[in-house]
């Protein structure tokens, strides 16, 4: 089946192992791609994987930029950013607890609403937010992190809720173990990736591109009737009861 | 070369006709949104996004839809005046006239949106 695009794809945080895979996935639908990344390294990548990249910056202008490089408004989103931040609730100190509700959650949400405005004009956007299976069970030391994707989940739930009927429809992604990226950091320790691979149903991780092509659909036209739900790309993990000691 | 009222009322007109899909002639400035067009709020998102678009100025919502109308109606004519620097003292004491007519519906017209577009818009 051949996927279809209506304009430009925004790809958050695209310059992640995830982001340049699901960018070349795209492109081979023939897609436009534009990648915005906040931080210089992931520009960096996304030059040398020759993908149009923008910096974060001023978020609200994002749909501008986007139509000054790619000559089209996005049609398409897909957020892939998410900070760093993990702690145990009570060890958060009280200005990082600030930094976390600005960076993992309002500028989320005043991303969204910039692009949602932006699609709302055309009555044409989809919208797809990469959150975790740890969303709905984290592990200790992952609650902001939870709380966070949950509070996103939630911003694209709403979205797809109020604007479906103008042709914007948006949903979320629930990862879970994903050989990639930061998920790669975490796993990159011989007994934690055999005992986080024990417990999934296939005995065995997710591997990058078991992420990326659902991604991609769920980003196309095709996939607009998934709307405001969140789905689960875990291989099952999130139907299992888990070992103690294994966090999703 | 400030933007005269006409002109606004008709780039009003083919916005609001465009997003409701009605014809262009049926609508004028006297045209409530809520009785007549059965606005509901997606609708005054996309009017404030166009509106914004089609004046090339930043809408406050607030404002350009008098969405706390009945409350500042408890100050009256002056705090009428305050908050909706666009609209004309006759519109203004009409509003006030007319407060418990509509059976709380609001009484927003095509008009105030194109008073406030001329307003944001002025040299």
């Amino acid at each position: 089946m051949r996927l279809s695009f209506d304009g430009p794809v925004l790809l958050l945080g695209g310059g992640c192992t995830l982001g340049l895979a699901v960018a070349a996935a795209l492109r081979a639908e023939e897609a436009c791609v534009l990648a915005v990344c906040g931080s210089e390294a992931g520009r960096r990548a996304c030059v040398e994987a020759d993908i149009p990249v923008e910096p974060l910056g001023e978020v609200e202008s994002l749909p501008r930029r986007c139509a000054e490089r790619l000559g089209a408004l996005p049609g398409h989103l897909l957020d892939l950013r998410h900070s760093r931040r993990e702690s145990l609730l009570a060890g958060m100190p009280p200005e990082d607890i600030d930094a976390w509700a600005a960076e993992d959650i309002a500028l989320r949400a005043r991303i969204l609403r910039a692009v949602t405005r932006a699609m709302l004009s055309r009555r044409s956007g989809r919208c797809v937010f990469v959150s975790s299976s740890a969303a709905v069970r984290p592990s200790p030391g992952q609650g902001w992190y939870a709380a966070a994707k949950l509070a996103g989940e939630a911003l694209y739930r709403s979205a797809g809720t109020e604007l479906a009927a103008r042709g914007v429809t948006a949903c979320s992604a629930r990862l879970s173990w994903l050989d990639a990226g930061r998920g790669h950091e975490f796993l990159d320790k011989g007994e934690v990736a055999r005992r986080a691979a024990s417990v999934m149903p296939g005995r065995r991780l997710l591997r990058l591109e078991e992420a990326v092509a659902p991604l991609t659909f769920l980003l196309s036209r095709e996939a607009s009737g998934i709307n405001a739900c969140s789905v689960d790309i875990d291989g099952g993990l999130g139907a299992v009861k888990l070992m103690e000691g294994i966090c999703p | 070369m400030s933007l005269t009222r006409d002109e606004a009322l008709q780039r009003v007109i083919e916005l609001v006709a465009d997003i409701f899909e009605r014809d262009a002639a049926e609508l004028h400035a006297q045209t409530h949104l809520m009785a007549d067009l059965l606005c509901e709020s997606i609708d005054l998102l996309e009017i404030s996004i166009r509106l914004g678009a089609a004046f090339h100025i930043t809408v406050d919502d607030e404002a350009a839809f008098l969405r706390s109308l009945r409350l500042l109606m408890e100050g009256g004519a002056p705090e009428l005046a305050r908050a909706y620097p666009h609209l004309s003292e006759q519109r203004r004491e009409e509003l006030l006239r007319q407060r418990d007519q509509r059976g709380g519906l609001s009484p927003l017209t095509l008009g105030d949106l194109v008073d406030y577009a001329v307003w944001m818009s002025r040299d």
